[in-house]
């Protein structure tokens, strides 16, 4: 068990620096140059090259990896090239933001995803049908959309929420949650679908296994077959597929920033590339690749929680 | 001219790259002669069907050889194979699965023949013919393998390995997963098959009775040894080790007056419970549940040596006689 | 010299090929209409320079963020752009692009899987580390960090996301292929010398196709919605040419004067992206199980209440008695056609035949344990003085366990892999006998001493993956005792164990029987484990008891002609008896349900059958206490098999 969580650990941390030396690579591979930005608009190739020196945008490839590398693992992420504010302080301040909206969307799909799921597969029938096309039709709206309908419905309409911003827990906490609701739901409902499929086809596919019928067999009142047994047989793709929600939902908050003018790190991102920031997409890409690999570890731990088979592997 | 048809030499197969579990097969060899069939008999992990796949170069042995007429397959690539193993073919224990659903019978009976670049006419007639040695009627080629039974599909592949007008077949427990009215028309298929075309038959079952019915000689493995070898009726009437004791008297018969004296029997020989020790790596695997073992059975392994009318590999062979007068 | 068969009769030549016509769930209405709008959307979208009202770049600054009107069908946007014309001439790059990815994922992928499948170890290392990496990617970053460096390259985003969306793909196909390898089909090809790349393309990949399709939807309904995503952003085609999402993205910019805009784009991207899903669903459908319907409680629907029922009066010792039993899958043929049998206390019945021929439909109603679909049409099982068939759920869950237990033919699937063997027995326990947790324990451990389990201890701490098969059995059969029944339903219990170990547990059963007055029904096709361990015997031919009486009768002394056959195609010849050269076969097979006939049901595989056996057969009395289902009963010491003209010699 040990051994294995060590060598997820340690295909985590080659997977960062995969993905580093990969947006490093791109941004070499680009054909722009760091010195054409910071020079300013109507600068003399000369000037850009001083810049560019200055930078050390003609050293060896593997040299400014190096460098880069051994600042990075100290937090330090560079500096902007467009107002030279330090990348790493300003990310850590838009983190919450987006872990905010990922957590509680996932919190959100959970509930209203795992509960359907579970009604269907144990009532069957015409809610079977009714649950299954509702998640069908809401897996395949585009979140953005619901988005734009949502802000349309409660904001514009409704005036129950505001349409667009943040406030910080710490301000006050009640328009904290406000300003969250919306692009929570927003991610959240399409997550729901997914969760309440996969619930429902790992609920039916444990209700049917052998070991089911040796509880019935002994007259297991209905209940603790269902609720105990099967559902812990079909919790581990649940949990694995609220992982990858929780991964695309991370992902997903770039859209979801911009429309709801969210100051989280999808802003950040969106920013670095309309400037070509190149130190900040290199920033943003790491952080957002750490997170993956932290989340797919804590996975690995729940899932082995869980399964006596995976923890003994 | 006394050339076996088969002859597996010093065997040894081990899975995976870990050198320090213990093999799977573990120097077995014997001989078929053309027209003769030899019984595998095992229970589940002796490495019963594990010999079969090295012969039919579906699993690299360690070492040892495999030959077929006197020629050495053991490690022949599969485009090798196609000139030199065509006199080896296979049947298998699962019929549903042995057959591929999406094509046609006639499909999977010409595979082999395609391989071997005959004529097209000359496939489908040989196939025609496959099909009628099996008792099964020439429409059937063009049909697909869902429309059958488990025997009539067992039917087929025995056809697929008849095609090719082979000189060995390794036939994997093709009777296993069949019913008792339909096994019963299988082997007698069998050994029609073997007698009008002197086919020499490697047996891989579970089943002694199986064995005994259809096979001349016999291995008795355990743990990918043979604990005993020898003709068929010497090891099942008068076994001489302690495990093809076992193994003989677990079996039971259809009539409840003889089983009951057979379990009385068994019970006394005292065999220990499957399962409950790991063998020791240097000794004989059987001697956690053997009645008779000794230290030396732990220490060293016993080599096969004559016993009665067979051959069995065991220290205490001697006693074995004493040991089923005693029951 | 001819082969000892005559040949078969195939079933009716009737049945058309099941192959070259489209999956069932294709021709569903709804899949048909999907199809046809992603069809229409592309066709309509590739030719839209030709026939749309306006050029999707046509401005009409008179016209700006109009509502649907007969000259704008769908209205008109911020530059007084007709959306109708936008929204068709949109739909090729959006919907292009993500055909792309998905032709990138499943080149790559279908290789890949292909290759690690074949090739062994090494080979599944290298290409399942790769596919890890791409898979902890964050796609949306490592996309939106490609645009900022290389620029927004629409096709070639995708196909950045094609790649990315490979290792899923690569996943999910190489468990498919790994387990289609280990068919035994794909062996014989390589028997038969088939090469490497042939063997992959006619016998894996086939195989792999419905995944493959499915798949394919799935990734088309999201690479819609990224690259949708995308555009939305500002990242998809330059300025002036429409796209799903960029249209999406102007209308949040009027979302307060004009509402509007966001409907039409909106409702198409959505339909799309349902339609391909459908598609997918109903392709997946073929294979996926389908949620049981949870019957009302209708097994008691047609039965007259138990009390009022003549046959409910038990005058008979035994201790379950079964009458007259059928039982038949809803709307479809019967399973099972008036079983009668009864048990004694303290002794062993054994339901004998081949499969198929409704012996453990029989076993399992005692229980109410049916499948689903499947339910008693008539009869009575009568146990502890109530008719078991005409209970409730609720009424039959007191007696499961309690009163009858079941254990069933594998031991390793029996138990449940998330709990300790600790847990699944003192749950029980405690439940059955009301202890407490370390009582329970102490029971525990006593019941797998019982069992005959030599370290319980352990065995108690272990889950079920770490046990033996003949352990599990051993487990299960502890499981059983816990809330000590009178009678336990013991389904092939040996059937997946080796001899040794199936020796061992008969003779564990035989000693419950012996020392706790423990009742058994086995369930078996073999009939010598059915003379080790039974006292009485019904031997079942499609669906009804063809023969029954003491176990000793029965099998010494054979009268139906399917009860001789099967004990002379036994080849487990007894100890000193001579070989012989062929073993006498019965022709033919057990008939599927529906093809039973109305008078004795081996008629066509007897080779005493007459005229008159086509008629209908009552059981005789026989064999003292039991039955024959026979108007020409074998003579009685010899065992005559009905062999077949070539068999014999």
């Amino acid at each position: 068990m040990l051994t294995y969580l060590a060598r997820r650990f340690g295909l985590g941390v080659v997977t960062v620096l995969v993905a580093s030396v990969l947006s490093f690579l791109l941004v070499h591979a680009s054909g722009g140059s760091p010195g054409v930005i910071t020079a300013g608009e109507g600068a003399t190739k000369a000037q850009i090259a001083a810049e560019n020196d200055r930078l050390g945008w003609n050293r060896s490839l593997t040299a400014q990896y190096a460098t880069w590398l051994t600042h990075a693992v100290r937090g330090d992420l560079g500096a902007s090239l467009i107002d030279g504010h330090t990348i790493w302080p300003d990310l850590t301040q838009r983190l919450p933001v987006t872990a905010s909206t990922a957590v509680f969307a996932t919190l959100v799909s959970g509930v209203l995803g795992i509960l359907p799921g579970v009604l269907a597969a144990v009532r069957g029938g015409r809610l079977d049908r009714v649950i299954t096309t509702l998640s069908g039709i809401t897996l395949s709206l585009p979140q953005f959309w619901v988005g734009i309908v949502l802000v349309y419905v409660i904001a514009v309409k409704g005036r129950l929420l505001p349409a667009t911003g943040y406030v910080a827990f710490t301000t006050s906490p009640s328009q904290y949650a406000q300003s969250l609701t919306l692009p929570v739901l927003a991610l959240g409902l399409t997550g729901a679908a997914i969760i309440a499929r996969t619930t429902r086809a790992g609920m039916v596919n444990a209700l049917q296994q052998e070991h089911i019928r040796t509880l019935r067999a002994l007259g297991t009142p209905a209940w603790r077959i269902r609720y105990l047994h099967a559902l812990r047989f079909a919790g581990a793709p649940v949990v694995a597929v609220l992982g990858v929600q929780f991964i695309a939902l991370f992902g997903g908050s770039v859209i979801i920033e911009q429309l709801f003018a969210l100051p989280g790190l999808g802003q950040a991102a969106q920013n670095a590339i309309n400037t070509h920031d190149f130190p900040a997409v290199q920033g943003v890409v790491v952080i957002a690749t750490v997170v993956v690999v932290a989340t797919n570890l804590v996975l690995d731990l729940v899932l082995a929680t869980l399964d006596p088979k995976v923890r003994a592997a | 001219m006394n050339q076996p048809a088969l002859s597996v030499r010093d065997l040894v197969v081990h899975y995976g790259r870990r050198r320090r579990t213990p093999p799977a097969i573990d120097h077995v060899s014997f001989d078929i002669a053309p027209g003769e069939t030899l019984g595998l008999v095992g229970e589940s992990g002796s490495g019963k069907s594990t010999i079969g796949k090295a012969v039919l170069g579906l699993q690299p042995p360690t070492s040892g050889s495999v030959l077929l007429d006197g020629v050495d397959i053991t490690r022949a690539s599969s485009r090798q194979r196609r000139v030199s193993a065509i006199d080896l073919r296979v049947v298998f224990q699962d019929p549903y699965s042995s057959l591929n659903p999406a094509r046609t019978i006639g499909q999977t009976l010409v595979e082999p023949l395609r391989v071997l670049r005959v004529p097209k006419p000359e496939q489908w007639q040989r196939a025609r013919a496959a099909l009628e040695a099996v008792g099964l009627p020439g429409d059937a080629i063009d049909r697909y393998p869902s429309q059958f039974s488990g025997g009539q599909r067992q039917r087929v592949a025995i056809a697929r390995a008849l095609v090719c007008d082979p000189k060995v077949i390794v036939l994997d427990e093709p009777v296993s997963a069949l019913d008792l009215s339909t096994q019963a028309q299988v082997l007698n298929l069998l050994a029609d098959l073997r007698d009008q075309r002197q086919l020499a038959l490697l047996f891989i079952a579970h089943d002694l009775g199986v064995v005994r019915f259809l096979s001349q000689r016999v291995v008795v493995l355990y743990r990918g040894r043979a604990m005993e070898v020898g003709d068929v009726e010497a090891v099942t009437q008068r076994p001489r080790h302690p495990y093809s004791v076992a193994l003989t008297a677990a079996a039971p018969v259809p009539h409840p007056a003889e089983q009951e004296a057979r379990r009385a029997a068994r019970e006394a020989l005292g065999i220990g419970v499957a399962g409950t020790a790991v063998a020791a790596a240097a000794g004989c695997p059987f001697a956690s549940r053997c009645p008779l073992a000794v230290d030396v059975c732990r220490r060293s392994r016993p080599p096969l040596v004559p016993a009665g009318d067979s051959q069995a590999a065991c220290h205490r062979v001697g006693e074995v006689p004493a040991l089923l007068a005693t029951r | 010299m001819s082969v000892s068969t005559e040949p078969i009769q195939l079933p009716s030549p009737a049945e058309p090929s099941t192959r070259r016509r489209l999956p069932r769930g294709l021709r569903r209405p709804g899949t048909i209409v999907a199809g046809a709008w992603l069809v229409l959307v592309v066709l309509a979208s590739a030719t839209a320079r030709w026939w749309t009202p306006f050029p999707a770049e046509h401005q009409d600054l008179g016209q700006v963020l109009g509502g649907p009107t007969a000259r704008h069908l769908l209205g008109t946007d911020e530059l007084g752009r007709d959306i109708f014309s936008r929204l068709v001439a949109g739909g090729w790059i959006s919907i292009g692009p993500a055909l792309l990815a998905v032709a990138v994922a499943f080149g790559v992928g279908v290789p890949m899987a292909l290759l690690a499948a074949e090739h062994g170890r090494r080979a599944e290392w290298s290409c399942s580390r790769v596919a890890e990496l791409l898979l902890a990617l964050p796609t949306t970053v490592i996309l939106l960090a490609f645009v900022g460096s290389v620029g927004v390259h629409v096709w070639a985003i995708m196909a950045v996301l094609g790649l990315l969306l490979s290792a899923p793909v690569y996943r999910i196909l190489l468990a498919l292929a790994q387990s289609l390898r280990t068919r035994l089909y794909v062996d014989a090809a390589k028997v038969n010398g088939v090469g490497s790349l042939q063997v992959n393309l006619r016998h894996v990949l086939p195989g792999l196709a419905t995944t493959i399709a499915v798949q394919a939807a799935q990734l088309f309904a999201l690479g819609i919605l990224i690259e949708a995503g995308l555009a939305f952003m500002g990242y998809g085609p330059a300025v002036p040419t429409p796209s799903w999402g960029g249209l999406i993205g102007d209308a949040q910019q009027h979302i307060y004067d004009d509402p509007w805009m966001m409907v039409p784009t909106g409702v198409v991207l959505a339909l799309t992206v349902i339609a391909a899903n459908q598609i997918a669903d109903s392709l997946a459908g073929e294979r996926e199980r389908t949620a049981p319907v949870r019957k009302p409680a209708r097994r008691s629907g047609r039965f007259v209440p138990t009390a009022v029922r003549p046959s409910a009066v038990v005058t008979s010792d035994a201790l379950l008695e079964v009458r007259d039993l059928h039982v038949g899958v809803d709307d479809g043929p019967e399973l099972v056609s008036g079983v009668s049998v009864r048990i004694r206390p303290g002794t062993v019945l054994g339901l004998v035949g081949e499969s198929g021929c409704g012996k453990t439909m029989t076993a399992r109603s005692l229980l109410g344990l049916l499948p689903d679909g499947v339910a008693v049409t008539e009869g009575s099982i009568h146990f502890g003085g109530r008719d078991l068939v005409g209970l409730t759920e609720r009424e039959l869950q007191a007696v499961r366990g309690r009163e009858i237990a079941m254990i069933s033919q594998e031991p390793m699937v029996a138990l449940d892999p998330m709990f300790s063997v600790g847990y699944q027995l003192t749950r029980p326990i405690r439940r059955f006998r009301g202890v407490g947790r370390r009582e329970a324990r102490r029971t525990a451990l006593d019941l797998l001493a019982q069992v005959g389990i030599v370290d319980p201890q352990r065995v108690l701490r272990s889950h079920p993956h770490e046990l033996s098969g003949g352990m599990a059995q051993r487990v299960c059969i502890a499981l059983a005792l816990t809330g000590s029944p009178k009678l336990l339903i013991a389904d092939e219990p040996t059937t997946a164990l080796d001899v040794t170990v199936q020796a061992e547990i008969l003779s564990l059963l035989r000693s419950l029987v012996r020392t706790s007055g423990l009742s058994v029904v086995l369930v078996s096709h073999d009939l010598g484990v059915v003379a080790d361990l039974c006292d009485d015997i019904a031997v079942m031919y499609a669906g009804q008891v063809v023969e029954s009486g003491t176990v000793t009768a029965v099998l010494d002394d054979a009268a139906h002609p399917y009860t001789g056959a099967l004990l002379s195609a036994n080849p487990h010849i007894p100890q000193g008896e001579e070989v012989p050269d062929r073993l006498p076969s019965i022709r033919g097979t057990v008939p599927a349900p529906e093809h039973w006939p109305d008078g004795c049901r081996f008629a066509q595989r007897c080779a005493l059958a007459t005229a008159r056996c086509h008629e209908p057969i009552e059981a005789a009395p026989a064999h003292r206490d039991g039955t024959v289902r026979c108007i020409h009963p074998l003579s009685t010491a010899t065992t005559v098999a009905p062999s077949e003209p070539g068999a014999a010699r």
